[in-house]
């Protein structure tokens, strides 16, 4: 027996009476002999009877060939458009191309755009905030150089006045063949030795002051 | 670089490198970061550089990847197209997840068409797939194989013809 795949508008019989549309089919064939010969004289009267149909069973294959259909003909909708997009896709010409080029790079600046301005809301804040406490860290170095130029006058003017009192005393060109005899006329006698605590000991200075110092 | 020596060798893992995400569009070209050491606001623009810039460059081996370190004053991204467009992103205090999300929304290929690619490739890959847009049409392509009988005769053990002829009875 060989079997004839086709496709055709033909369904079988229990369906007829449900309105089956085209659907594919697998038609078994006899090639028992060729088409051309007629039928045989001895069924030449013979009527089919029709197979018996069940309404019960009828009704309920209705419904599973309705779901049946259903998703088939969603099925073959959803590839149908798939692939026309995609032959569409694939014929498009040079300027639907660049066309759809500018859109996608349209949108794509667009969706920065958004993007950049959520940033910016945020780094605008941060920056300013960083800019005053520069400025606020800047007032403060300022305010402490000036504090410290303060301070530093301060103690120039007190070494000044120290030094004004020390004038005094100080050896000028006037008074320096004075001083000069000063020196000259004292004499210092370096002959001593000096302990761990800061005394003086040798046989030129004054016992007592040793004994005094050494109790300390 | 040895395996698991520095900071974070996961970075390296095939496994790792497999799983990026970011595949550009063909016409993007150089990507440049600008982000800024010991900033807050730069924290997620440094850490998209040290974990994802491995993924995105084992992923687009094409495309020039720059970073340039502490020469502005907030971070932000670059990207220079093919026809000399070029778009800035700015990723001021921005996780890198977020950075990666938005990156991957406007330059990178959808996951549809990304999906359709590795079929595509699989498809071609595949030794055991034979006819147009596959390795071989046939076997016989194949170096070692024995010819297809249209072009080379078959050995004669594989034939038929000599295998099941009968010697003749001798009289």
């Amino acid at each position: 027996m060989s079997f004839l795949s086709s496709f055709t508008s033909q369904a079988p019989k229990a369906f007829t009476g449900l309105g089956v549309g085209k659907t594919c089919l697998i038609q078994c064939v006899r090639w028992r002999k060729p088409r051309w010969l007629p039928k045989a004289p001895s069924k030449i009267f013979k009527v089919r009877k029709p197979t018996p149909i069940d309404p019960e069973e009828n009704a309920m294959l209705k419904t599973h060939f309705d779901h049946y259909r259903t998703v088939v003909k969603a099925i073959r909708s959803f590839m149908l458009t798939e692939d026309l997009a995609k032959m569409k896709k694939k014929t498009l010409s040079e300027e639907e191309k660049q066309r759809l080029a500018q859109q996608e790079w349209d949108w794509m600046v667009a969706e920065n755009y958004q993007w950049n301005k959520t940033t910016a809301v945020v780094r605008e804040a941060r920056q300013k905030m960083e800019e005053v406490q520069r400025k606020d860290l800047q007032e403060r170095i300022v305010k402490r150089d000036e504090d410290e130029r303060l301070k530093e006058l301060i103690k120039a003017e007190q070494e000044f006045l120290r030094e004004k009192e020390a004038a005094a005393t100080f050896i000028t060109p006037e008074n320096l063949d004075i001083e000069i005899e000063k020196v000259l006329n004292t004499r210092t006698d370096y002959e001593f030795a000096i302990t761990e605590r800061g005394v003086k000991v040798g046989p030129k200075v004054e016992p007592e002051k040793v004994s005094q110092s050494s109790k300390n | 670089m040895p395996f698991m020596k520095g900071n974070a060798p996961v970075r390296r893992t095939l496994e790792y490198l497999k799983k990026g995400k970011l595949v550009f569009k063909e016409n993007v070209k150089v990507m440049t970061i600008n982000f800024n050491t010991n900033q807050p606001a730069s924290k997620g623009a440094y850490e998209f550089l040290f974990w994802h810039l491995p993924q995105i460059q084992f992923k687009n081996p094409n495309v020039q990847i720059l970073s340039f370190k502490n020469m502005t004053p907030s971070p932000f991204i670059q990207l220079f197209f093919g026809d000399g467009k070029r778009l800035l992103v700015d990723v001021d205090s921005r996780s890198r997840y977020d950075i990666l999300g938005h990156i991957r929304k406007i330059a990178g290929k959808p996951d549809d068409v990304l999906q359709a690619e590795i079929l595509t490739q699989q498809e071609k890959l595949n030794p055991a797939n034979f006819g147009s847009k596959c390795k071989r049409w046939c076997i016989c392509e194949a170096p070692g194989q024995i010819p297809c009988p249209s072009y080379a005769p078959l050995p004669k053990n594989m034939r038929g013809k000599y295998t099941m002829k009968k010697t003749p009875l001798e009289d």
